[in-house]
């Protein structure tokens, strides 16, 4: 990479060196960093906010007091208020993205989430304020949930798009990477300020303190974000003159069967992924009495494997292909939920952390393709909107609910191999639409779908 | 013994395929041992583990297959390539070849005094030999081999 155009800055040149389908990789490994810490924020606020001793904490700072239960299922309707507003948000930005950049859109998403989770931290109790102290709460989350909409869609596409095509696998798996890495620091957080603290401080003022990391975070990743260009991939759109119009049209009226598609297979990433990290820890404390600590550390070491695991699995799927994957993934969710509940029953450690830890291992081989796999089904002009739509669409359907859905259900039931059956459900609904999406693996992310498209990575599976 | 060339085959081929039918075999010895877990568990985690082995396989078959085929279309590009470069070699060495003596024959232009005058595109004949200049010269070549026949022998 060459800066002879005199006094452009580095970064600039690298943009534009991009644009001519040259692969800077100290630029694509930037951008994955700026896209990936997104979503380490956005989960890093799970891990905090559904830790177990934080669930019931906040049910009743922010509420009337009450039994635990009920402390914690208000929780989870918080965790479900967020979602609500996801779609809107992917219905902003992601069209907004599509006209204007992914990387103006992505500063702007980044700044927001993590404003609004440091915005918690701040925000008086119900003691002090009484009835709008849960009416602002409920406020900042709904904050929360429309810059997250933009935001997944938007990292997603930037790394897609900047990605080398026979590594997209590699690098798009550094995003659920992001997921997992800002789960684990939250949930992690969480259990050391609560052993460092006590339970009293911790539930005086001690909560606070890890819903105030995030602005922190958040500001370094904005730092990060302005640093790089646009993506090669919209850049060479804009050059060509082929932006969409009204992306939000073009996405609605010629990519809705895709959307659905997309839908088909988020369903049961979402099930599984919310159900494994935000609602396990809360089931193994309320439901398998299990205590606090162990909860934790269970879900952090089933999570600590899985990141080492993630970045293997991606580059396998540059190898393979996508699509095996998925599909593993699936069919182990329909062979196997049931026997992981049952291990988890037996009340032992060691059999509830193998339990855990096979949902767990299903699961990373849904996250380490999905980075590459989802932004591949749509054309770079109405990438970002219609990946945002769709995907969020489904998680606000599925994964806002999974918590509250089966924790209900369980206490309806009285059988808690609810999340089993859930699973198994998803599983074989979501088999369908990975079977019908073609293989994207080694194609480049601007010939997908096109007569001009080379031949897929792997078996076609 | 004479191994029949089907079998033959079959052994050739599971010797390129060592290794995954090794995985195979290991997942499959994995699979019976959950079978000693309770039904409950132990028969859907080997019927995933066989899936997983069968299906793996399957992949391993296929990639073999496109690999073989993306390696042979290697060679043939490098064959193609290093033929040309030779024939970017030859050229480049100013060997004529057929193909060029065809196309750059050109017409041999006269000396000016074979020219005819009034004639540009006309040439003058040649001048005969005569009989006594063709005796001469027979007469001249016979004393220039007998000096040669003397010169081998005294050597």
């Amino acid at each position: 990479m060459s800066a002879h155009s005199g006094a452009a800055p580095g970064h600039e040149r690298a943009g534009a060196a991009l644009a001519k389908d040259e692969v800077d990789l100290p630029t694509v490994r930037k951008a994955v960093l700026a896209s990936a810490m997104g979503n380490c924020i956005e989960w890093f606020d799970f891990g905090v906010f559904s830790a177990g001793v934080m669930t019931s904490i906040i049910g009743t700072v922010f509420f009337p007091s009450g039994e635990s239960g009920g402390a914690t299922l208000r929780s989870f309707a918080l965790i479900a208020a967020a979602f609500i507003a996801r779609p809107f948000g992917g219905m902003f930005f992601g069209p907004l993205g599509d006209r204007i950049g992914r990387k103006k859109v992505l500063a702007a998403t980044i700044l927001l989430m993590s404003g609004s989770t440091f915005v918690i931290g701040i925000l008086p109790g119900y003691g002090t304020i009484g009835v709008a102290a849960p009416l602002l709460l409920l406020l900042v989350r709904l904050t929360q949930g429309f810059s997250t909409g933009g935001e997944y869609g938007g990292a997603a596409t930037m790394i897609a798009e900047y990605a080398p095509t026979d590594r997209r696998g590699f690098f798009g798996s550094f995003l659920e990477l992001g997921t997992l890495a800002g789960y684990i620091m939250g949930a992690g957080l969480v259990l050391l300020v609560d052993l460092g603290l006590g339970e009293d401080r911790m539930h005086d003022w001690g909560w606070r303190l890890p819903f105030l990391v995030a602005l922190p975070l958040g500001l370094v990743g904005l730092y990060v974000r302005t640093r790089i260009e646009d993506t090669p991939a919209f850049q060479r759109m804009e050059e060509e003159g082929e932006k969409a119009r009204s992306p939000l049209k073009e996405t609605l009226e010629h990519h809705w069967r895709t959307i659905v598609t997309l839908i088909g297979i988020v369903l049961l990433l979402n099930v599984a992924d919310y159900t494994l990290l935000t609602f396990m820890p809360s089931y193994l404390v309320d439901f398998l009495d299990m205590d606090d600590v162990t909860a934790q550390l269970i879900t952090i070491g089933v999570e600590a494997v899985m990141i080492a695991v993630i970045v293997p699995l991606g580059a396998l799927s540059d190898r393979i292909g996508r699509k095996p994957l998925l599909t593993t993934a699936a069919i182990g969710f329909a062979l196997l939920s049931f026997p992981a509940f049952a291990l988890m029953q037996t009340g032992h450690p060691a059999g509830v952390a193998l339990g855990y830890a096979i949902i767990g291992g299903l699961l990373v081989l849904i996250l380490a393709v999905i980075g590459a796999t989802f932004p591949a089904m749509f054309p770079t002009k109405v990438r970002y909107g219609a990946f945002a739509i769709g995907y969020n669409v489904s998680t606000s359907l599925f994964g806002g609910t999974a918590a509250v859905l089966v924790g209900s259900l369980i206490t309806v039931t009285g059988t808690n191999y609810v999340p089993a059956y859930y699973l198994v459900l998803v599983a074989l609904v979501a088999l369908v639409p990975i079977r019908l999406i073609p293989e994207t693996a080694k194609v480049p992310i601007d010939r997908i779908g096109t007569p001009q498209a080379p031949e897929a990575a792997g078996s076609g599976a | 013994m004479r191994i029949p060339r089907r079998v033959n085959t079959v052994l050739d081929w599971m010797e390129k395929h060592f290794v995954a039918l090794a995985v195979v075999v290991a997942l499959v010895a994995v699979a019976l041992l959950a079978m000693l877990a309770p039904p409950l568990v132990g028969l859907p985690v080997a019927g995933f583990i066989v899936g997983l082995a069968v299906g793996g396989f399957l992949v391993h078959v296929r990639m073999s297959k496109r690999v073989a085929r993306v390696r042979a279309d290697v060679d043939d590009l490098l064959r193609e390539n290093g033929a040309l470069r030779h024939r970017n070699t030859v050229l480049a060495s100013g060997v004529i070849t057929r193909e060029a003596q065809e196309t750059q024959a050109f017409v041999a232009i006269p000396e000016e005094e074979d020219i005819l005058d009034g004639d540009p595109q006309g040439t003058a004949a040649l001048p005969e030999l005569i009989d006594d200049l063709l005796e001469e010269d027979a007469g001249k070549a016979a004393d220039e081999d007998e000096d040669t026949a003397k010169n081998h022998r005294r050597a």
